[in-house]
């Protein structure tokens, strides 16, 4: 109905500059935020005093064994819970660009390979890795026993002194993830342009502006960009080779969504797994069912893009510096690194300069929400 | 729709043999096709919504032979793309010619093919039959 | 499959430990232009001995690093002539009457087994150059490795009826048409590159078992190194493969892991 009446004014309206097609599939990309509820997975989803107590901890050093890095230490609101860093730098330099942490309800895998199903298990991953936090079970325990922290622990976990290490890595983890899903991206220009067209509000959507406009039109068009950056979130959550390299060094390459895959079949604290606060085990059916492929091997997951304006260098590597840079690696992308079945999407786009600058005002357009 | 047994693959006869009762499609389903001459037609109820998104699908098979159906494969492609699902969905069995199909998941908008085939348990009699439905997905 | 395959990497912790298990002829091997700058030949070579792979199809886009490559390890490379320069060329070299100046050279400068992998569809095969190099591999009794679909294998036998065929990925083709392919034509082979179908977590699927059954002497693995990076996947591949095909018995297991690929290069 909406789009009907949408098409005509379309014809009558030269500030709407998207065809009816163009405004179906541009309603899909909301609304937004989407309201995900409690996390079933984590019994302290949603709870005030389990978000602030991993408030706290995420900038803590406490959860790194030498006490010299936080979550925060990676992961700074400054950069939309990123950092500026092209790879992320722990105890060493490490092999992939630090993730965003917004909008985390959104994802159904977590971290570039999909290691983890979950946001307290992907929450887990850093505090052991010898090369980020260090920290064991025991030692964790040790440290949050030693801490000013038993007491709010214990009013949301019980006495951490009858807890067995790796309960309390779980729940510490589970503190991290109460907290790190309150971090949302809000509404954008887009949004405001989105919801006014689904209203029918001719008036409020001709204030998005023409470029944004066109770079939405190549984005959901020619771009074929909407294939993968689909949904409210920007992505469909899944693995894909979009054409960047990934050697690490000379003699080893990131194995991507294989070695995900590989991780996620021997952890422990999937949704699948005894950990879960979750009886129904809701969304196990992943892992459960996840398929092996060959065109694993070397792909990343598809990042979500609002607040993407914050989170350069991109790519799992970081090696693209901005925006333009992203634009320009689709524009111009090396067909001799996909293989001819499977990833049949990407092509050259061959854009103008003007189309170029187009589609860096749309997906500008799906930050400007001020966070 | 009531879970009998989760039969990932392969399907006992004993359970087949162990009803009897012909099975119909409802009057919302959609027919399945095939290049084959088959003895018995397919059909779908599909519980998508949108992409990336899990869903379910209903099959009913209708006509001679369907006792003849020792398992079925279920799986989708994109053709345009070449590539098919990233997930394995999982079939049930309620009844002689009728399946649920769980965790089938398409992660791109555009233009899927269903491809169902069954099977027949004989080796000296061995007849499979494939049947497609195209589904658009957005 | 992939639980088993995970369970076999962390058992045995490394690859270069199946080296001495299930040999593997890896029918489907790239050493193209960008590897051959980013990987040193005696890297590959390590890759492909810590893989236990004994023998390898190599073709390469250009030809350059299949001589790199068979001159480092005469012992495993079984050269392919790939009839272009760039992968980029995919679906545009049957246009390009140059292929034809490019084939006849490289053949009369180096020895080879096979010309391909190349990509052709359909009437493809109909046009001048592919045509040429039908001819030309007739003329020297070459095995061609084809990547398409059924129309173009059949366009291929109806050129030359005794030709030798590996059929890429085995068409990406469903059990059924690759059945009937196999069938049609006796003198065609097919890998299983870069397709994992044939089996899932319960073991080798049925159909692709019947099919391994009726045709044990057809089948082949290759793991299809289209980019440099993937050099890095060849052993898991090999391990991948020596996992599903120990559910088959030992004798095809053999067949499709080494003895099918040596039978059809010597099938002159």
């Amino acid at each position: 109905m909406v789009f009907g009446m949408l098409a005509g004014f379309t014809a009558a309206k030269s500030d709407v500059l998207l065809s009816e097609d163009e405004i179906a599939q541009t309603l899909l990309h909301g609304p937004w935020p989407i309201e995900y509820g409690k996390d079933p997975s984590n019994r302290v989803s949603g709870n005030l005093e389990a978000i602030a107590f991993g408030k706290a901890l995420f900038s803590d050093p406490i959860l790194s064994r030498d006490e010299n890095m936080s979550c925060a230490s990676c992961h700074d609101p400054e950069y939309g819970f990123s950092d500026a860093l092209p790879r992320a730098v722990g105890q060493k330099l490490l092999d992939r660009n630090t993730p965003s942490l917004m909008n985390l309800r959104s994802h159904r895998w977590f971290g570039w390979a999909g290691g983890t199903d979950n946001i307290w298990a992907q929450s887990i991953d850093p505090i052991l890795n010898i090369d980020e936090m260090g920290h064991d079970a025991e030692s964790l325990r040790s440290a949050i026993a030693g801490s000013t922290y038993p007491q709010t622990y214990g009013k949301l976990f019980g006495d951490i002194s009858k807890h067995a290490p790796e309960d309390v890595l779980v729940n510490i983890s589970k503190a991290l993830a109460a907290y790190q899903e309150t971090l949302r991206t809000g509404q954008t220009s887009f949004d405001r342009f989105r919801n006014a067209l689904e209203a029918g509000d001719l008036t409020t959507a001709g204030t998005y502006s023409d470029s944004a406009q066109r770079g939405l039109q190549l984005f959901i068009g020619r771009g074929n960009c909407a294939f993968c950056h689909s949904g409210p979130a920007f992505t469909n959550g899944e693995f894909h080779d979009a054409g960047v390299p990934y050697f690490i060094t000379e003699t080893r390459v990131d194995e991507g969504r294989f070695g995900g895959l590989k991780a996620i079949k021997q952890n422990p604290f999937t949704l699948a797994g005894d950990y879960s606060d979750d009886p129904e085990k809701t969304g196990a059916w992943a892992v459960n069912q996840v398929r092996f492929q060959h065109s694993d091997f070397g792909t990343f997951r598809v990042p979500g893009l609002r607040g993407a304006t914050k989170t350069a260098p991109y790519m799992h590597n970081g090696s693209l510096k901005d925006l333009a840079a992203v634009v320009d690696h689709y524009n111009a992308i090396n067909m001799e690194r996909l293989h001819v079945d499977g990833e049949a999407i990407l092509q050259p786009l061959g854009l103008s300069p003007q189309e170029k600058n187009d589609l860096i005002a749309f997906l500008e357009s799906l930050s400007d929400d001020g966070s | 729709m009531i879970k009998l047994a989760v039969l990932p693959s392969i399907f006992g006869a004993s359970l087949l043999a162990a009803t009897s009762a012909q099975a119909c499609a409802p009057s919302g389903a959609v027919e399945l096709t095939s290049l084959q001459e088959t003895p018995f037609q397919a059909y779908a109820e599909l519980g998508l919504e949108t992409i990336s998104k899990p869903f379910e699908i209903d099959l009913y098979f209708c006509g001679d032979g369907i006792e003849k159906i020792y398992r079925i494969k279920v799986d989708a492609i994109m053709p345009a793309h070449q590539h098919g699902m990233n997930y394995t969905p999982e079939i049930y069995g309620i009844e002689p010619g009728i399946y649920q199909i769980s965790g089938m998941f398409f992660h791109m908008p555009g233009m899927w093919e269903l491809q169902v085939s069954t099977h027949s348990a004989s080796e000296t009699d061995a007849q499979s039959y494939l049947f497609t439905l195209d589904i658009t997905a957005r | 499959m992939i639980i088993r395959l995970i369970a076999a990497l962390t058992l045995l912790g490394s690859v270069s430990a199946h080296s001495e298990e299930l040999q593997i002829f890896d029918a489907h091997l790239h050493y193209s232009h960008d590897a051959a700058l980013q990987i040193p030949t005696e890297q590959v070579v390590k890759i492909l001995r810590d893989a236990g792979v004994k023998k390898a199809l190599v073709s390469s886009s250009d030809d350059d690093g299949t001589q790199k490559l068979k001159a480092a390890a005469p012992d495993i490379v079984v050269p392919a002539l790939r009839p272009y320069k760039r992968r980029g060329a995919i679906s545009t070299w049957m246009n390009d009457l140059n292929v034809i100046d490019y084939l006849e050279d490289r053949l009369s400068q180096f020895e080879y087994e096979a010309i391909g992998e190349f990509h052709a569809y359909g009437d493809d095969i109909n046009t001048k150059v592919i045509q040429r190099l039908i001819e030309l591999a007739k003329e020297r009794n070459l095995l061609l490795h084809h990547h398409g679909d059924r129309a173009a294998v059949d366009l291929i036998f109806d050129a030359w009826p005794e030709a030798r065929v590996l059929w890429a990925h085995s068409g990406f083709a469903g059990p059924d048409e690759v059945a009937d392919t196999l069938e049609t034509y006796p003198k065609l082979w097919a890998d299983l590159a870069y397709r994992s179908d044939m089996a899932n977590a319960e073991g080798v699927d049925p159909d692709w078992e019947k099919l391994f059954m009726k045709y044990p002497d057809r089948f082949m693995v290759g793991s299809d190194t289209f980019a440099p990076e993937r050099w890095y996947y060849v052993g898991v591949h090999a391990d991948f493969s020596r996992s599903w095909l120990s559910d088959l018995p030992d004798d095809i297991a053999r067949k499709i892991a080494f003895e099918n690929a040596v039978a059809m290069i010597a099938a002159k």
